[in-house]
């Protein structure tokens, strides 16, 4: 109210001249008045627009404050995928049947809480044996429930043959997928499982060495809840030889797996269950990558059709924008020794690969070797670290095939003399490992823990096995240690937050692996404003 | 035989001139025969001063009335001893004329049937100012005197027979005083005469006034005992009081019962009449004045007395009533009188609305209007914004203005003031209340202009000024965003404010006037509550600075601090007092506006339209921003300067308050902007500064609007100089609003999609789950009932309810947010017995972009994964589910709380008076243009009455 404040000044009718002043001087009198009146308004005025325009004030009352919602945790749940399936029976008819060829052997427990186990049975699904169905392992949600479960199946089959051992898995909502070939002799499926009591409407993103594929039934696939399906991604993109996949589920969440298996000509080349890779990053490590009998596989390689043979990784740039990739293949350090020699491994192999975005890239891991001493990896468990300036998804694969001894002769090459047993394996890149957290090895020969700590501290990790013998071991930072475990059993890792690890398994002519996975975090506490 | 005459002087009061009273008594030509001197004060030293001036005898009373005072007198004097006693009442403010005494008993003399003479009462200043000269009354026995304050032209010494004269200087036969009982307790002073005289002529006898017999009375019979004059609400109280009286005392005994029943409803009826005559003080005195005669103790000693003292029936008197048509004639004579003494001036000079070019503004402004908001020709409702369509039907609008039953301190959650607004609108539409709105939307520009336009014509008389108000007003700044950012009350605020001063001008003068403003105000307030605080305090300034108006000027607010009463005292009461200031309607979140931006007139921040025009060449960033803020600043410049020049121009008496209302309002926009209220899901949002700077708006143009007219040569020049500045200054925002989507859309009938509007037509509780992902990645979260929220179901106390802490919350509260962060995350919740609970058929995810799109996201993935939840898929209003819970059904809300009844009443009673008072019923001023008064200087004539 400043106006109101001097009224006398602005209101030149209010100042009553003496009557007997000459009109001049009460001229003078009302002209002063009107200056000084409008002299106080422009002043007013303009202090009232800077201070307006200039001084800052303070906001007051109070923000709306939400209320903090734990969500309720909701059951421990892994779907450990079934037995191997094929499409068509033995005379090739039914091609769009899936059918079982062979079940699979289940360890799995649970801490904590009692483990419930249920069979997926489904039509969709032609299954031989009881022990070829997906299983559903539970457990109720509480603190330090912990549940872990593996499979695995050794296939004698005609085109199937070989080692496949897999992880249960959580089901999620998105699944990245890399593995898989579609050139003539290899085949595979896409497994989508839904344990969930509500329908999922699967969406497949599919990306081949040419670029991202489109074809029709890519988007819009049903997997019914609690049930199955077998995808055949040949429909999809006949003749990709490097695909890489992206499963998104709408409604129930569900698992994918990719189930890949060789056939050279008349020989089995392997089969294999190639779980999820880590989502796309900048940033992955592939632990565990087992390199058996290279020598074996190096002469094999001569065959025809045995390219594929070769120590490889697989790698994509979902995204738009091309950028580069540094790989680089560390070997591990001696595993006799029970404690790690030295943190700081040389590569032994380290290339670099433009990429561009959305074409898949295969290279041999073996790219980056020093071609005067070595001709391709020795054998040995190695880790992969992919370091990129784009996001990327990468898998690394390897082959194993039994040595028959150095070619004597041109025998070796002749088509007519059966090739080697031989298997190969997807390693893929691992997540972050949560402290506590339960593995379960699968029935396999040979299996060996390979941890890595990508972080800057080295971390000590308490092995326990059925709850009585406990042992530690060191991982030194950014190092990776590789240690052999005891088929079937169910191991607890303890301390092992932030590292990746993954278990091998391998035989003369068999060879697989599965990540380690931890439980999903559980559901962050969501702010509700009612 | 010689009468023999007895003074009886009743003394109340020393400071009257008991002096003047005894010396006249003493110095009659006729002398009398005794004096009786009634001590009837308080005070001892009066009955010193009576002791000492010697009087017959002295007797001292208790008690004010006539009755008490004349009791002891009689009972001093004996005994009547023949017919031909006389008493002289007199009292201490009565002097009478020497001959005064002589000339009563003259006229008794040849009229031995007079009972009661009663002289002329004249004023004791001027002797020729007749005060009261006989009284009869009407057929329904209202009181009317034939003679008062006239001017003595001796029209009315020709016939002395009268009904009734007043008792002061009333010559009366003892003999009969005592026939008919005396006076009557139950009127001790006014109508006592008239009633005693009446009871007189019922008893046979004659009562006369004699011409030539004066007597000066200072004051009236009502104030006899008062130590200042009675108010004109009081007379008017105590004259209906004794009116009611006679009435029970003079009715046959079978119409008692039925007088007495009609007695509150008649006070009721005859409350609104005074009303209606703009006498709102006379409203307490009609009811007070039938109870009071409800339980009339009086009456029946009363009847009694008229009984015995009867000799002739009522017939013998009527002659003497007046006829209707007396009456009629008289009334009209006496208002043409008063009107006279008011001095109201008859005629308003201003410009003609229709050649002065008012209509023309209006209807380009219209066709602006129109243009600017195209995309919503057509629309049936509207939305966006604070805007939803509103209810259905009338029905469901006018149910929603009282509010709910609710846990708050009042057991009522009390509606917003706003939604009795929206009901009236809603009802110009009954068949399509949504449509009312977006007529609004159309009209609003031409409307605003309209209130300018008549605004400024109490400022100036000419045509150009008004025209400049009008234009000014209607493409204001404020009234643009609020028509674009979909603020209904900002909006209904700014078309209103011009209303609200041209009746606050007038209020200083008229009773309706000020009714009028208080019921604009309480629009105002309802629409705009953050301007309550700067309404309230402009009003009281106004009236500090007329204290004459005071009473009219301070009433003003009466009806909005009412109607704002019951919402306060829950937001105070919940520890919310900011809510109070929160706009009505949904609660939407806008930019914070810099100061440079208020200044400007721009509620909200982010750039204006000014950015997309100079981005058209080529300037951006930093440098656009700058210029979306200088740009119209240069052009409003003028403007500004107009606004100050009028402080030194004539008319700065008008233009200092225009410019104390602009300052009051741009420190409410300043304050609205810094002043979080309500919670708009996750943001806080703040009182739309909008309606301050409506007010400060105002105040500018006001003052400019002064100075256009001060500046006559220059007048059309500087109109025309504003204008084009004005319009070119909101060029940019009109044509974007034009090209561009605005916040405001037109919106179908319902808030929910048509698939629940629909099952919700058969089950009006049907509950939808209402979650909104927010930027944060919280969500916010509301339960819509049936066919979705309208605007008129909104409730500030709900959009207010922010910063409670967790344990202060509603169980309910706490049981919803725990099913809908649980519903909008993975996990083992079994949401059933929540949804069943609150009777939830479906859950919707309203659309959402930027941040909140990606908890959109994350909230569809797990709406989708829940079993108890099917997709329905994408509607209009977002993406809906299902759920799969059998509902049970709500029960119907209870009624409100006897608490709630009464204050909704007490509103209801003071919108009442307020409406009746403000209804016109005086003669409507003859409006003159300004062309037709040559030779006349209307600009002076018009200075010298003040408006503002």
């Amino acid at each position: 109210m400043p106006d109101l404040t001097q009224p006398d000044s602005r209101q030149p009718e209010g100042a009553q001249p003496d009557r007997h002043e000459p009109g001049a001087v009460r001229r003078a009198v009302r002209v002063g008045g009107r200056i000084a009146g409008g002299t106080a308004a422009l002043v007013l005025a303009v202090a009232v627009v800077a201070g307006v325009g200039f001084v800052r004030l303070p906001t007051l009352g109070a923000a709306p404050a939400g209320i903090a919602v734990t969500p309720e945790p909701s059951d421990q749940l892994r779907v450990c995928t079934g037995g191997l399936v094929r499409f068509g029976d033995e005379t090739g008819g039914n091609a769009e049947t899936a059918v079982a060829v062979s079940g699979s052997e289940l360890v799995a427990d649970a801490i904590g809480a009692l483990l419930g186990e249920t069979d997926l049975g489904d039509p969709g699904i032609n299954l031989d044996g009881a022990d070829a169905a997906p299983v559903v392992i539970t457990a109720p949600a509480g603190d330090g429930v912990l549940i872990a479960g593996a499979t695995a199946q050794s296939s004698l089959v005609p085109g199937f043959s070989g080692l496949a051992a897999s992880p249960c898995v959580e089901p999620s909502g998105s699944t990245w997928l890399v593995g898989g070939s579609l050139s003539v002799g290899r085949s595979t499926a896409l497994v989508l499982t839904n344990p969930s009591d509500v329908d999922a409407e699967v969406t497949l993103r599919l990306w081949g060495e040419t670029g991202i594929l489109t074809a029709p039934g890519l988007s819009g696939i049903s997997v019914p809840a609690g049930a199955q399906r077998v995808v055949s991604l040949a429909g999809f993109a006949p003749g990709i030889a490097s695909p890489v996949l992206e499963v998104a589920a709408r409604g129930g969440r569900i698992t994918a797996t990719l189930q890949q298996s060789i056939v050279r000509g008349l020989d089995d080349g392997g089969v294999e269950v190639i779980g999820a890779t880590e989502e796309p990053n900048t940033s992955l490590v592939i632990p565990g990558v087992r390199i058996e009998d290279s020598l074996g596989v190096s002469r094999a390689s001569a065959r025809a059709d045995w390219e594929d043979a070769i120590a490889a990784i697989r790698l994509l740039v979902p995204g738009e924008v091309a950028g580069s990739a540094t790989v680089r293949v560390v070997p591990e350090s001696e595993p006799e020794e029970g404690v790690a020699t030295d943190t700081a491994l040389e590569a032994i192999s380290t290339f670099v690969l433009e990429l561009e975005p959305q074409r898949v890239v295969e290279i041999d891991l073996g790219a980056g070797i020093d071609a005067e001493e070595l001709s391709a990896l020795p054998d040995g468990i190695y880790t992969v670290y992919v370091d990129a300036d784009v996001p990327v998804v990468a898998a690394a694969r390897a082959t194993t095939a039994v040595d028959e001894g150095a070619p004597d002769d041109e025998s070796a090459l002749d088509p007519v003399t059966a090739a080697p047993a031989s298997d190969f394996a997807w390693f893929a890149a691992a997540p972050a490992l949560p402290s506590e957290l339960l593995v379960a090895v699968a029935t396999a020969p040979q299996p060996v823990l390979s941890l890595v700590n990508p972080t800057a501290a080295d971390q000590t990790v308490s092995v326990e096995v059925g709850g009585a013998a406990v042992t530690e071991y060191v991982v030194p930072a950014g190092a990776s240690i590789s240690r052999a475990v005891t088929a079937g059993a169910v191991i607890r890792l303890s301390g092992a937050a932030g590292l990746q690890a993954a278990l091998s398994y391998a035989d003369p002519g068999e060879l697989a692996s599965g990540v380690l996975l931890g439980s999903r975090p559980l559901a962050e506490p969501i702010t509700v404003y009612p | 035989m010689q009468p023999r005459v007895t003074a009886i002087l009743v003394v109340r009061r020393d400071d009257r001139g008991l002096d003047r009273a005894l010396a006249a008594l003493g110095s009659q030509t006729r002398r009398l025969d005794a004096v009786v001197t009634v001590d009837a004060a308080v005070d001892t030293r009066m009955t010193e001063a009576l002791a000492t001036a010697a009087p017959t005898r002295q007797v001292s009373a208790r008690g004010a009335g006539l009755v008490d005072a004349l009791a002891p007198a009689l009972r001093a004097l004996g005994p009547t001893e023949s017919r031909d006693e006389w008493l002289w009442l007199l009292t201490d403010d009565s002097v009478p004329a020497p001959d005064a005494l002589e000339r009563l008993l003259a006229a008794l003399e040849i009229a031995p049937s007079v009972a009661v003479a009663g002289p002329k009462l004249v004023d004791p200043d001027d002797r020729a100012m007749l005060r009261s000269f006989g009284e009869t009354v009407s057929k329904w026995g209202a009181t009317v005197p034939l003679v008062e304050d006239e001017l003595d032209q001796a029209q009315y010494d020709r016939g002395p027979d009268v009904l009734a004269v007043q008792t002061a200087g009333m010559l009366v036969r003892r003999a009969v005083y005592a026939e008919v009982g005396g006076f009557d307790p139950g009127l001790p002073h006014v109508d006592a005469g008239l009633d005693f005289c009446v009871r007189v002529r019922l008893a046979g006898h004659r009562v006369i006034r004699v011409a030539r017999a004066h007597v000066a009375r200072a004051v009236a019979p009502e104030d006899a005992a008062r130590r200042t004059p009675a108010s004109s609400s009081a007379r008017r109280r105590l004259a209906r009081t004794a009116q009611l009286h006679r009435r029970l005392v003079w009715a046959p005994g079978w119409a008692l019962p039925v007088l007495w029943l009609a007695l509150l409803p008649t006070a009721v009826l005859r409350a609104v009449g005074q009303l209606l005559a703009k006498r709102p003080g006379a409203v307490f005195g009609e009811i007070g004045a039938a109870l009071r005669a409800a339980f009339d103790g009086t009456v029946p000693g009363a009847r009694i007395r008229l009984r015995r003292g009867r000799r002739v029936g009522w017939a013998a008197i009527a002659p003497l009533r007046m006829s209707w048509a007396e009456l009629r004639e008289r009334r009209a004579a006496t208002r043409e009188r008063q009107r006279e003494a008011r001095g109201v001036r008859l005629e308003i000079v201003r410009a003609s609305f229709v050649a002065g070019g008012g209509v023309a503004v209006l209807v380009v402004l219209a066709a602006l209007g129109t243009a600017m908001l195209w995309r919503l020709v057509g629309a049936e409702a509207l939305t966006g914004g604070a805007l939803r369509p509103v209810s259905d039907t009338v029905g469901l609008l006018w149910s929603n203005v009282v509010g709910q039953p609710a846990d708050t301190i009042l057991g009522w959650a009390p509606a917003d003031p706003f939604t009795a607004l929206l009901a009236i609108l809603g009802s110009l539409t009954w068949w399509s209340p949504s449509l009312a709105i977006v007529a609004l939307w159309f009209a609003a520009m031409p409307l605003a202009a309209l209130g300018a336009w008549w605004c400024a014509t109490r400022v100036s008389e000419r045509a150009a000024p008004p025209l400049a108000a009008a234009v000014l007003w209607g493409l204001a700044p404020p009234l643009l965003f609020a028509l674009t950012d979909g603020r209904p009350g900002a909006l209904l605020a700014h078309v209103l404010i011009p209303w609200l001063v041209f009746a606050g001008i007038e209020a200083a003068r008229s009773w309706s006037a000020a009714a009028g403003a208080s019921l604009l105000f309480a629009a105002v307030v309802a629409s705009a509550p953050s301007l309550t605080p700067a309404l309230v305090i402009l009003v009281l300034v106004a009236a500090a600075v007329r204290p004459r108006s005071a009473a009219r000027l301070v009433g003003i607010p009466v009806l909005g601090l009412a109607v704002l009463a019951p919402l306060a005292v829950v937001q105070i009461a919940r520890g919310t007092p900011f809510g109070i200031f929160a706009d009505p309607g949904v609660a939407a979140a806008f930019a914070a506006p810099s100061g440079w931006e208020l200044l400007l007139g721009r509620p909200a921040g982010g750039l204006d339209a000014w950015a997309s025009a100079v981005g058209l060449v080529g300037v951006e960033g930093s440098l656009a921003a700058l210029a979306s803020i200088a740009l119209p600043a240069l052009l409003l410049v003028p403007l500004g300067v107009l606004a100050l020049l009028a402080v030194v121009l004539p008319g700065a008496r008008r233009a200092i308050p225009a410019l104390v209302i602009g300052v009051v309002g741009l420190a409410t926009a300043v304050a609205a902007a810094h002043l979080n209220v309500a919670a708009a899901g996750a943001a806080a949002a703040t009182a739309w500064p909008g309606s301050g700077l409506s007010l400060y708006w105002f105040g500018i143009v006001a003052a400019a609007v002064v100075a256009i007219d001060a500046l006559r040569p220059l007048s059309v020049v500087a109109t025309s100089v504003v204008i084009a500045l004005a319009v070119l200054g909101v060029a940019p925002a009109i044509v974007h609003q034009a090209l561009d989507n605005a916040p405001v859309v037109s919106a179908g009938e319902r808030t929910l999609p048509a698939l629940v509007a629909a099952e919700a037509a058969g089950d009006p509780g049907l509950g939808t789950l209402v979650i909104r992902a927010q930027g944060d990645g919280s969500i916010a979260v509301r339960i819509e009932r049936g066919a979705g929220t309208t605007l008129d179901a909104t409730s500030t106390l709900d959009s207010t309810d922010v910063a409670i802490a967790d344990d202060a919350r509603t169980e309910e509260d706490l049981r919803l947010a725990e099913l809908a962060g649980n519903l909008a995350s993975f996990g083992g919740f079994d949401p059933a017995p929540a949804l069943e609970e609150f009777g939830i058929g479906y859950v919707l995810l309203p659309p959402s972009s930027g941040d909140a799109a990606g908890t959109a996201q994350r909230i569809t993935e797990a709406f989708d994964a829940n079993s108890q939840l099917v997709a329905i898929g994408e509607t209009a209003s977002g993406a809906l589910w299902r759920t799969e819970v059998p509902r049970s059904s709500t029960e119907a809300a209870e009624g409100l709380g006897a608490l709630a009844r009464g204050v909704l009443a007490g509103q209801a009673g003071i919108l009442l008076i307020a409406v009746l008072l403000a209804l016109p019923t005086g003669p409507r001023r003859r409006v003159v243009s300004p062309a037709v008064l040559p030779g006349e200087d209307p600009a002076d004539t018009f200075a010298e009455d003040d408006h503002a």
